[in-house]
């Protein structure tokens, strides 16, 4: 290498200004015009479909009536091609003499053509049938199908491989998990996502700003991004402005609203305390409940004196849901634009000030500066705010956990009652102060491109964003007595403000550059792709604390006592440097090969370990494009057979892991009553700290017959990661913590399918589809042993923290049985579970703890069906997984044992007439503790489920309806989310149990039924 | 034209793949806290030292100590230290297993400032001071390690900083040679270190801390006439008194008193950085929505003395009714222990169950945060903190002079000396300090019940019942049981929980080794009988 040492960023830099003020000539020539329209086979106007010209670089895109103009067109003869996803590809030649218009018609049928979507491959888009890796793709449109507060949501149930597991309706906080084909690491497993082009964020994008979603499964295709692309990648593009001649604005835009979903169902009041006063009596006490009370009581005499309150539907509402996007959109041969703002507002569904609201506007715009030079220009502005109550969680938990519903709300005067039980869930959710946030977006992202008509292409592209965020937790002073029951014992008490006030903000800079070069020769057809990345983020963070405001309405920590106060700060940085390099070459269209080569260094290893290397190779058959399959095998219109091998990393480990570092105040202590900043070792430094590397092997095949209309298409693979780094354990005499170490293994293998059928009967057109998958998840390497946390546990040969505990084989019928068994408890009795002794110490103790569940969903799957006659359209998207484990805990489980709670399900308990129970007895209290001691398999419960998803009806109002309103089109539609699940778990939502808790989460999913209108002027 | 694009092109292609070996420094990201600049001044062991203190024994476990003695109880079976009392600890079980690594951590972090003080240039450190640092981490090693081995017996001992592989390789040493080691430590500490301090500095290590800590180590390992030497020497210092009310010693009020010699400090301003303590959330009564989670058992109540100086079997003031037994006993007991009829917050404090006690201390089996046994700790529970339970700055005394004073008669009677007038005055001091009467001889038992009612809940009866070897005679009980009662039916009942027999192995006079630290050490051998 040459000794000359010139910054990578000033290299950047001269490069980019050689690329784009090399000279470009546009020759003007005589020219003329084509015009045209696009139609489907019923002659109704196709907008969105794109038109581009072989040969040539100009393209363009239908408007809103299905009209296109393509203007400056050298006078000569001309093959056009138009092509829309779901709609069959037409070509048409047509002639252009200069001066002239000539016009032209396209009436496009309807088709399955899975293999003519569009993907992005990462840099490049490629149609389907020329991929040669795993990939999928849903259109914006899709999604916007089903109004979502968040994407992510919106992509559950499409893609084969691609798991959406959804935790709740909390707002502003609702992404679902999004993971590609199981879990690699034991850390980070989200995908990398990549939004126009560079790094991005899925959470805070508006669904209605979608273009498409595309995903890369396999290593292969997910190769182009190396080093991060390890748990898969998926490429989100914005909306663009299209070369429609013209401008255009639409609107649009629903309303919804929102309710707590699959809500457990509590036991009528009369039941409830009528198996209370049993379990009194079994104990060997008096009966809690004199039939006099459970009588008034059942029958509402008296709301104060005989209480019957329903904790949950105190602290839950429907609440209303709104997102609304106004777009000016279109463009001529010069500028395509599509300007848009958005405004969403969510309503939590507790009953106090709870909500995300989120304002956005984007600017995407096209130059062609000249017939080779075109530029980008993306903005960005964001303002995202929500409003969270601090005793979120808490008042939910006790309402089911702690709190009897003979416990009331309210005294008459408005005080609030501790009557039955140390908890009032309402005080806990309103009372306690809240979480203010807020966050501030900007992001700029240029792109220019210079195209030759040699076959070389050279892009840039330079991305900045900026996000600050902003958390004000402020909590009130508080002091609830009971002035009935208890007025002299505080319940909920705080006696000084606590203000925190926390700034983080976040800097990122990329920077991108890329040649291509394009060549096709006799049956042979190139595309070499080479780039150029570096990226910079920077984080910062400070936050301040004061409590003792002199009254609640100072809520800034300026406002708070001195001498109570905290400070913290941090900041980090990493950076990224990539060359990248991708071919293609496909011979005869039949034979398809890519080989991708990516090498990559990150700042966040060690020093000798910062670079990596990997490679990818794919190859594809489509074996319908050989002459003896066309010749004798007709009604099978394309069959592809795929095979890629590649090797991919996973950067996403904390920052500075090589470095030795000193924790400033850590190990403080107060001398004199004096607070004394104290230092202690960082963790040990591991220098050789370096990628996590996934190896991945995929076969697939796709299928489409009679005449396209059916499609199929599968993949098996074989994901093996190794090196995932872990903190081995260490000798406690080094009184550090431990260092981290690329040591574990991991491996996941899997398969997919998805088969769809589009067609039309008359004129009804309908579609069909169905995707299916499973991934088998396992430890395959795991030094220093088994890491058991609570009722979790890591093991070599078992999934990812595989729910852990002791195996409860039945329940006991008769004392006998209960003696000749190993002993459990000194009080286990008939009606108890039954463990098994697994080491035959002839006890039960946590030696006997085995793995008695997988939580990870299995045998994932989607199915989709729509319909369109005339104006009217509906679709129908069904969502479930057909074999998880949910472990189940706390008062889900406990009902009246603890006289909380008490769920429908729980009735089907032992009792000496009910000996074929689902659940074991109820027993007094704490001695319920023999039926769960820790956790145990009788309550690993099968959590396979269906979930109607989706429900859309539409109508196009006739044009000619919607030009008398001065409208260009309109549509109106009513949807459904979350309709219905079906599930063996009645009342226990199971997509809600989170695999990082031990109980349900319960901030309910939420059912929205919403009405909308997409308007075009 | 053609060929500048193809050179063009080329170069942005070549470009991508060779521009990185230029780029190292790019990816050469500092921390904002990296090492490099570490142990070049004088702040950097001011900082190590801090810390070093922030690793003593804590509120926490020291009361939690005596719930594993026959002074107290866990309150519930599902905590992680009930363990240690019904013999079923073992080396999985997860309380010693935090203790061992807390230490650890401290004799770590004095042996790195030990291993890195003379790498700080001589002109950037007062010379003076840095003996003090130099002493002041050789005394807390020496705290450490006696902590350790009076928990878990034959401990490995590293005396500098070790790597992971070192430390798997180390062997236990044996007890005799800790205690060699931890004497040498205090004999070293104590000459460099000042008698008091001023200022901020107040609440560090002191001469008379590092001799105390010399007679309680001797003392515990039989070394009787060291033990009396360093006692002696304290109270030869001049330095110390008993503070005249011994009930005020363990609140806001008793802070700074001249009976203090060594304390883990607290400071309510400190909540932020956690070093505040929780002692009214975590042992104060239910009546103030505390947790209790140790609480007083009757054994330890019974053994308070009547103002009389006879047992409660042998006084004629004893009045065994339940709300009368309290009345006439030595005033520590109150000042000790919350009971029935004792006056608490303005009210009087009734754990008799439901319906005799409206209060929510009225004794209820089923709610975790009410005392098994209708007692509440009171020792250190100030009401000043009240309502701001989780916020409490109590320094929590380590070492204090009625201590010394304990542990010196202590020592004179294992020497054969019990006439010794010093040994027989030093223990009335501690006796009349609270009004009880005067002995005229000393016998063993005379000392150890002391020690019992003066230090309970301060976190030593565990490693007395240990050295005295009696952990076997007074731990076994069929059940836990607590206060006395009149049930609705006219009978007399004492709250007992119910499945609480206490068992006592003879390898429980050690903890065992964790597991987690076997796993590591091939070459570590587990206490015997684990």
């Amino acid at each position: 290498m040459s000794q000359i040492k010139l910054s990578v960023w000033w290299r950047l830099i001269l490069s980019t200004i050689a690329l784009l003020v090399a000279p470009s000539i546009v020759f003007a020539q005589g020219t003329g015009t084509i015009s045209g329209t696009i139609a489907d086979s019923m002659g109704v106007p196709v907008p969105n479909a794109r038109i581009t010209v072989d040969g040539a670089t100009k393209a363009t895109t239908s408007g809103s009536t299905g009209e296109f103009t393509l203007t400056g067109m050298a006078a000569g003869t001309y093959t056009l091609r138009a092509r829309l996803i779901g709609f069959r590809e037409q070509s048409q030649s047509v002639t252009v003499t200069a001066g002239q218009m000539s016009s032209v018609q396209f009436r496009l049928g309807r088709t399955a053509v899975e293999l003519e979507t569009i993907v992005s491959t990462g840099y490049a888009t490629q149609t389907k049938a020329n991929v040669t890796g795993a990939t999928e793709v849903v259109a914006g449109e899709e999604i916007t199908k089903r109004p979502v507060s968040n994407i992510t949501k919106g992509l559950q149930g499409f893609m084969p491989g691609v798991t959406v597991q959804d935790f709740g309706g909390r707002p502003g906080a609702d992404g679902a998990q999004v993971r590609i084909r199981g879990a690699t690491t034991l850390g980070n497993n989200g995908a990398l996502i990549i939004v126009d082009g560079v790094v991005g964020e899925i959470n805070n994008l508006d669904p209605l700003d979608i273009e498409s979603v595309s995903v890369l499964k396999d290593a292969a295709s997910a190769a182009i991004y190396g080093a991060r692309a390890a748990n898969g990648v998926v490429i989100i593009k914005t909306r663009r402005g299209s070369n429609t001649g013209a401008f255009k604005v639409t609107y649009d835009g629903y309303v919804a609203t929102q309710t707590a979903q699959n809500m457990p169902e509590r036991v009528d009041i009369r039941t409830e305390l009528q198996t209370v006063n049993q379990l009194y009596v079994s104990s060997n006490l008096a009966p809690k409940y004199t039939d006099g009370y459970i009588d008034s009581t059942a029958r509402g005499l008296d709301p104060f004196k005989y209480p019957n309150t329903n904790w949950l539907g105190l602290i839950y509402k429907s609440a209303p849901m709104a997102d609304q996007t106004v777009r000016l959109s279109g463009g001529n041969d010069l500028t395509q634009l599509s300007l848009s703002a958005n405004y969403f507002d969510q309503q939590g569904i507790l009953t106090t000030e709870n909500y995300y609201k989120r304002y956005t506007t984007r600017a995407n715009t096209n130059f062609n500066i000249s017939k080779r030079l075109t530029a980008q220009a993306n903005l960005m502005l964001m303002d995202e705010k929500t409003v969270r109550p601090r005793g979120e969680g808490d008042a939910e938990f006790r309402a089911i956990h702690d709190t009897p519903p003979t416990s009331l709300f309210k005294y008459p005067d408005g005080s609030y009652s501790w009557s039955k039980s140390d908890y009032n869930p309402v005080a806990l959710l309103r009372e306690q102060g809240n979480v203010k946030s807020r966050w501030i977006t900007t992001s700029i992202n240029l792109v220019g491109a210079y195209a030759l008509e040699n076959g070389f292409k050279f892009g840039a592209q330079f991305e900045g964003d900026n996000k600050d965020n902003r958390n004000l937790e402020f909590q009130p002073v508080t002091r609830f007595f009971d002035p009935v029951v208890k007025p002299t014992t505080a319940h909920m008490d705080n006696n000084r403000t606590n203000s925190i006030d926390s700034r983080n903000w976040n800097f990122n800079m990329d920077a991108q550059l890329t040649g291509e070069y394009e060549r096709s020769f006799g049956p042979h057809a190139f595309h070499l792709l080479t780039g150029y990345e570096q990226r910079q983020s920077e984080f910062d963070n400070a936050q301040a604390s004061r409590r003792g405001a002199y009254n609640n309405d100072l809520q800034l920590p300026g406002n708070g006592d001195p001498t109570l106060q905290g400070t913290g700060s941090d900041a980090s940085q990493t950076r990224i440097i990539r060359q990248f390099a991708r071919l293609n070459y496909g011979w005869n269209n039949r034979y398809l090969l890519e080989v991708d080569l990516s090498h990559d260094g990150s700042s966040r290893f060690g020093p000798s370990k910062k670079y990596g290397t990997f490679p990818s190779a794919s190859l594809a058959w489509r074996v319908s494009e050989e002459p003896f399959f066309k010749q004798h095998i007709g009604f099978i219109d394309e069959l592809k057979l795929r095979g890629s091998w590649g090797r991919l990393g996973n950067d996403r480990i904390d920052d500075y892991l090589f470095q030795e570092t000193i924790n400033l105040n850590s190990g403080n202590y107060s001398f004199n009553n004096v607070l004394s900043s104290g230092a202690t070792p960082g963790r040990i430094a591991n220098t050789n700290i370096g990628w996590e590397t996934t190896e991945q092997t995929n076969g697939g095949v796709d299928i489409e017959v009679l005449d396209h209309r059916l499609s199929f298409t599968g993949d098996v693979y074989n994901k093996q990661t190794s090196g995932v780094l872990l903190a081995v354990p260490i000798s406690a005499l080094v009184g550090r913590a431990s260092p981290t170490q690329n040591a574990a293994g991991v491996s996941n293998v899997g398969w997919e399918g998805a088969v769809n059928w589009r067609s039309e009967v008359r004129a009804v057109n309908y579609s069909v589809g169905f995707n299916i998958a499973n991934n088998k998840n396992r430890i395959t390497r795991l030094p220093g042993g088994d890491q058991i946390n609570t009722n979790s546990l890591r093991r070599v040969g078992e999934p990812i923290d595989a729910i852990f505990g002791i195996k409860a084989v039945g329940i006991f019928q008769t004392p006998e049985e209960v003696a000749a068994w190993a002993t459990q408890n000194p009080k286990t009795g008939p009606g108890d579970l039954k463990y098994k002794d697994q080491n035959g110490d002839g006890k039960i103790d946590a030696n006997d703890r085995v793995v008695i569940g997988d939580r990870f969903p299995h045998y994932t799957f989607g199915a989709n069906g729509s319909v369109q006659w005339r104006n009217f359209d509906a679709s129908v998207l069904l969502q479930g997984v057909g074999k998880q484990d949910i472990f189940l805990d706390g008062a889900l489980i406990e009902g009246p044992t603890w006289e909380n709670f008490f769920p429908t399900y729980l009735l089907d308990s032992w009792s000496p007439t009910n000996r074929d129970a689902k659940w074991p007895r109820f027993v007094y209290r704490s001695d319920h503790n023999q039926n769960a001691p820790g956790s145990n398999s009788w309550y690993v419960r099968d959590g396979k489920y269906l979930t109607l998803k989706n429900l859309n009806f539409g109508y196009t109002i006739p044009t000619h309806y919607a030009n008398w309103a001065r409208m260009s089109s309109a549509r109106v539609y009513v949807a459904g989310t979350n309709v219905y699940t079906w599930s063996p778990l009645k009342g226990l939502l199971p997509t809600e149990a989170n695999p990082g808790s031990t109980r349900a989460t319960y901030y309910f999913q939420t059912r929205n039924w919403s009405f909308g209108t997409s308007l075009g002027f | 034209m053609k060929s500048r694009f193809l050179i063009l092109g080329s170069l942005v292609m070549t470009m991508s793949f060779v521009g990185c070996q230029s780029a190292d420094d790019l990816l050469g990201v500092e921390s904002p806290t990296t090492v490099n600049t570490f142990w070049t001044q004088e702040a950097d062991a001011v900082l190590f030292v801090t810390s070093t203190y922030s690793a003593l024994p804590g509120w926490f476990d020291l009361i939690s100590f005596d719930g594993m003695t026959d002074n107290g109880a866990v309150n519930r079976q599902f905590d992680n230290r009930y363990v240690y009392t019904d013999g079923t600890a073992d080396p999985q079980s997860g309380y010693a297993r935090g203790l061992w690594g807390q230490f650890y951590t401290g004799v770590a972090r004095a042996n790195t400032l030990l291993a890195n003080i003379d790498g700080i240039p001589a002109a950037k450190i007062d010379s003076t001071r840095k003996k003090r640092y130099v002493a002041e981490a050789r005394f807390l090693r020496g705290v450490f390690y006696l902590q350790l081995v009076s928990m878990f017996g034959d401990v490995p001992m590293p005396l500098k900083p070790v790597t992971d592989a070192e430390a798997r390789a180390m062997t236990n040493s044996t007890a005799t040679q800790i205690y060699d080691q931890i004497l040498a430590d205090f004999d070293a500490a104590a000459p460099a270190l000042p008698l008091s301090y001023t200022g901020n500095d107040i609440g560090r290590a002191t001469r008379g801390a590092a001799l105390a800590f010399k007679a309680r180590a001797a003392l515990y390992d039989g070394r009787y006439q060291i033990a009396a030497d360093a006692a002696k020497a304290v109270m030869d210092l001049g330095r110390y008194s008993l503070h005249t009310n011994y009930a005020a010693l363990f609140s806001y009020a008793g802070e700074n008193s001249p009976e203090i010699i060594f304390a883990h400090n607290y400071a309510k301003t400190a909540q932020a950085t956690g070093q505040n303590n929780n002692m009214f959330g975590e042992y104060g009564p239910p009546t103030n929505s505390s947790t209790g989670s140790v609480v007083p058992i009757r054994s330890l109540v019974d053994a308070y003395q009547m103002i009389d100086g006879q047992s409660i079997t042998t006084s004629p003031l004893y009045d065994p009714a339940w709300d009368k037994m309290y009345s006439n006993r030595d005033p520590r007991l109150a000042a000790t222990i919350l009971y029935p009829t004792a006056p608490w917050d303005g009210g009087i404090f009734d754990s008799r169950p439901s319906p005799l006690s409206t209060k929510p201390e009225a004794l209820n089996l089923a709610l975790a945060s009410v005392s098994v046994t209708g007692y509440n700790i009171r020792k250190y529970i100030d009401l000043t903190d009240k309502n701001d339970r989780g916020n409490g700055g109590i320094d929590f005394i380590l070492m204090r002079y009625a201590d010394v004073l304990l542990m010196y008669a202590e020592a004179k009677v294992a020497l054969g000396q019990a006439d010794d007038a010093a040994a027989l005055a030093a223990f009335n001091q501690v006796r009349t300090r609270v009004q009880m009467p005067a002995l005229t001889t000393l016998t063993q038992n005379d000392v150890r019940q002391e020690r019992r009612v003066e230090l309970a809940f301060e976190g030593l009866r565990l490693f007395d019942i240990r050295r005295w070897k009696i952990a076997e005679q007074v731990m076994p009980i069929p059940a836990v049981t607590g206060i006395d009662y009149v049930d609705a039916t006219g009978v007399k009942v004492t709250a007992a929980q119910p499945v609480s027999a206490r068992r006592f192995p003879v390898r429980a006079y050690l903890w065992p080794i964790p597991q987690s630290e076997l796993d590591l050490n091939k070459n570590l051998k587990q206490n015997p009988g684990y």
